[in-house]
């Protein structure tokens, strides 16, 4: 069966250095001396810890609860006694430490009772919420609960997609776990289809890992399911971001602020269809997963590690060369720089890069953007780097935004194709924090106006307020024709008068944006008791203008 | 410590310049077999202006000068300037353009990439407005005499024994605007068909450049064709003559 491929604007192919750590099988990794397991795993998520310090705990108990929607289960990865509940290092770009819970090893390896889960006989309800139980999430890096992924979303799941593309340079971790492991890859991805009553699987592999390709299809055809479809697609990086892979499967475009199952596709990194069949088959919650160690290593290779492991551990299986200046976790593309090594390995660590000055040379000093365009050539979400890098650099955030700063996926091609060698990913993140901040900040403002109750406008009489509607309605026409041209696209399928109102809103959150930019300069850093009292002072001047505002209103 | 992605293509201003430069030069070759050496006086003189004035301005604004100084933009510049101005332009009339186009037209307006318009093409405008006559003094194709040429850029323009004047579009346009000179237009184009000779051969280094910077997806094809659209229109409408 051959499926027609589509393609996806720009990208680009950097060098692969897949050989480096492809070619070895997949080792265990021994046992660390001492576990770190964090119990934040996303902004919105953290798990509720079940143990105390001095308690002995068996391989795959739970000693973390799910709590809320976006949360897992967190599980003791080996047995072993708790040593303490505390802040530790976590690999996140801020370097700050985050509650974890420290486990000593006993050495033994004593599991839980596993019992395998029957998926026939639940309910997809029951399933999802047995995987969140057993901690999967997506093990592509992002970490994305997958009983949520699995849920059935806007309207159902038709088709799902098995990502096995692997794009950034460097990481070899899911090739080696598809030539090992493809039958239980494939297994998973069956009770994945079952839970969501999708029609078809589609596999997509870049076409640098014929070994992956060729072993998945030998699994698929030992299945005999005809369903599943191992398609090879182009090697082209970021061809395994989701909504490229998508896009290269099904010619589906997913719009900003959509997702996947708004069009009845979902996605999940193969690793993860091998964790779901290990807890459902086995009954083995998710407490390893493979990691590639390569880069400036003298044996790199890919190592099946406890969640846990401290990097520091784990280096010296694949010995770092004497000239290694940094680590990495990820690949070279979107990876993020260690600050410490004994940060553990999570479920979302695919990679440990060992860099040195000849590997990844510090990048050349910044020039002036000649506006080549190169950029723009090779954005894989089709938006225009360099306007956005002008507007970012100025923090004119709100055109930032009106030029999509939000569906930049900071894949890095733009950086890597620069001829001014501009960190563009770099302004757009910090772009992207600044307005996050700002709304943050602006939440916490209203948050606080609403506490100090701040009374009702007095009410408007009949003929106030059909002479301020006329007024209103004749301004709104004019806006209208000016916003009418922009941002059609955006909207999409809105009705048009919906569609209007929604740019005039936008419109006036812009502006609201823009005039919230003028700050002092000494806001940064103050203690809680000042922030209050700043949020009470800003609360009363709101106050004081809205009682203001009738006055100012009669002039107009 | 910097962040992702780390690593980058091998690219740089400096490399998309020099191949710019690559990318002139079998035009300038044709040029040296048609009209002499005088345009290589012209290029040494330009280039050397044009790095000269680049440092004092990096200097007076502060910057780097070795990064700014060896990105070939400049070089760029001064080229472009030399290939637009008459070969036997005076050597003043080459330094002055490129003067302004460096000063004024790059740094003045906030140095490399923030320029509105091509330095060079700012410094053909302000020469040809301020310099009509010597903008249009262009030597005869096979006129390679080398010392005159030299002459006729540092010092005694008069020696010159054949010099060409307004370009043949220009002379068609004048005459289209006297009904009663249409009827010669037959002749004029004539004259145009053997003055032509050598420049097709410099536009065919020129195209061969193009090529070359399309190759190296420098530039994409819509750069030409956009370009290449608007002459083509403006041809169409005189044709029905």
């Amino acid at each position: 069966m051959i499926a027609k491929l589509f393609s996806f604007k720009g990208g680009v192919k950097p060098a692969s250095h897949k050989d480096e750590s492809a070619t070895a099988p997949i080792r265990v990794a021994p046992l660390p001396s001492r576990l770190v397991i964090p119990l934040r795993q996303s902004a919105r998520a953290m798990a509720r810890c079940l143990v105390q310090p001095g308690q002995a705990v068996l391989k795959g108990e739970v000693i973390a609860a799910a709590e809320g929607p976006m949360c897992t289960a967190v599980h003791a990865p080996t047995s072993g006694t708790v040593r303490a509940i505390e802040p530790q290092p976590v690999p996140h770009p801020s370097g700050l430490p985050a509650p974890s819970i420290v486990i000593d090893p006993d050495g033994l390896e004593r599991w839980i009772e596993k019992q395998p889960f029957d998926y026939l006989a639940a309910s997809a309800r029951q399933t999802r919420d047995y995987l969140r139980d057993c901690g999967v999430v997506g093990l592509g890096g992002a970490g994305f609960p997958s009983h949520v992924k699995l849920g059935p979303g806007e309207k159902g799941i038709e088709t799902l997609i098995l990502n096995g593309a692997e794009c950034e340079p460097w990481i070899t971790c899911d090739d080696r776990l598809m030539r090992e492991r493809a039958d239980m890859i494939l297994a998973g991805a069956a009770m994945m289809r079952h839970i969501t009553g999708a029609r078809r699987i589609l596999v997509g592999i870049e076409d640098n890992k014929p070994q992956a390709v060729a072993a998945m299809r030998d699994a698929a055809r030992g299945l005999g399911d005809s369903a599943i479809e191992v398609i090879v697609v182009p090697t082209r990086y970021p061809a395994g971001g989701e909504k490229q892979l998508i896009r290269v499967l099904t010619g589906i475009e997913i719009p900003y602020g959509k997702l996947g199952t708004h069009f009845g596709v979902q996605c999940f990194n193969v690793g993860s269809a091998h964790a779901i069949y290990r807890a459902i088959a086995h009954g083995e919650p998710l407490i390893s997963r493979v990691v590639t160690l390569s880069g400036n290593m003298a044996h790199p290779g890919n190592f099946e590690a406890l969640i846990g492991t401290p990097i520091r551990d784990l280096l010296p299986l694949a010995e770092p060369r004497a000239d290694t200046d940094r680590y990495l976790t990820g690949g070279p593309m979107m990876g993020v720089g260690l600050q410490r090594l004994d940060t553990p390995v999570t479920k979302g660590t695919n990679c440990i890069l060992a860099g040195s000055p000849a590997l990844f040379p510090p990048p050349p000093p910044e020039m002036p953007c000649i506006r080549c365009g190169e950029c723009a050539k090779v954005c894989p979400a089709e938006l225009q780097p360099f306007e956005l890098y002008w507007f970012s650099r100025a923090k004119i955030f709100g055109k930032a935004q009106e030029y999509s700063l939000f569906d930049c996926i900071e894949c890095g091609c733009c950086s890597y194709v620069c001829p001014s060698r501009i960190p563009l990913v770099d302004y757009f993140r910090f772009a992207k924090g600044e307005i996050w901040a700002r709304e943050k900040e602006k939440a916490a403002a209203d948050l606080a106006r609403a506490a100090l109750r701040i009374p009702p406008r007095p009410r408007r009489t009949r003929e106030s307020r059909k002479g301020r509607q006329a007024g209103r309605q004749d301004r709104r026409r004019t806006r209208e024709g000016r916003g009418r041209h922009r941002r059609c696209r955006k909207a999409g399928d809105q009705p048009r008068r919906g569609r209007q109102e929604a740019l005039i809103a936008a419109a006036l959150e812009r502006a609201r944006a823009q005039k919230e930019q003028a700050h002092p300069e000494n806001v940064t850093d103050l203690t809680p008791e000042q922030q209050a009292e700043i949020a009470a002072i800003e609360g009363r001047r709101a106050e004081i203008r809205e009682m203001a505002k009738p006055h100012l209103r009669q002039d107009d | 410590m910097n962040n992702s992605p780390y690593t980058l293509k091998p690219a740089s201003v400096q490399s998309v310049m020099l191949r710019v430069l690559l990318a002139l030069l079998p035009g300038i070759g044709a040029y040296v077999w048609f009209f002499g050496a005088a345009i290589l006086v012209q290029i040494a003189l330009a280039s050397l202006t044009a790095l000269a004035a680049e440092a004092a301005m990096l200097a007076l604004r502060g910057k780097p000068l070795r990064p700014f100084l060896g990105d070939g933009s400049a070089l760029v510049t001064a080229w472009l300037i030399v290939l637009t101005f008459p070969s036997i332009a005076p050597w003043w009339l080459t330094v002055l353009g490129t003067l302004l186009a460096i000063v004024v037209a790059k740094h003045l307006y906030g140095g490399l990439g923030q320029n509105p318009f091509n330095p060079a093409m700012v410094a053909f405008a302000l020469m040809i407005v301020a310099y009509p006559l010597l903008m249009s003094q262009w030597p005869k194709v096979g006129a390679t005499d080398f010392a005159v040429q030299w002459d006729a850029i540092f010092g005694n323009r008069q020696l010159l024994d054949a010099m060409t004047m307004a370009t043949p579009l220009d002379a068609l346009r004048t005459v289209l605007r006297d009904p009663e000179q249409r009827a010669m237009i037959g002749g004029i184009l004539g004259l145009r068909q053997r003055r032509r000779r050598g420049w097709e051969w410099i536009a065919a280094g020129y195209f061969l450049g193009g090529l070359y910077l399309l190759q190296q997806r420098i530039i994409t094809w819509h750069l030409p064709v956009a370009l290449s659209r608007g002459p083509v229109r403006g041809v169409g409408r005189i044709r029905p003559l």
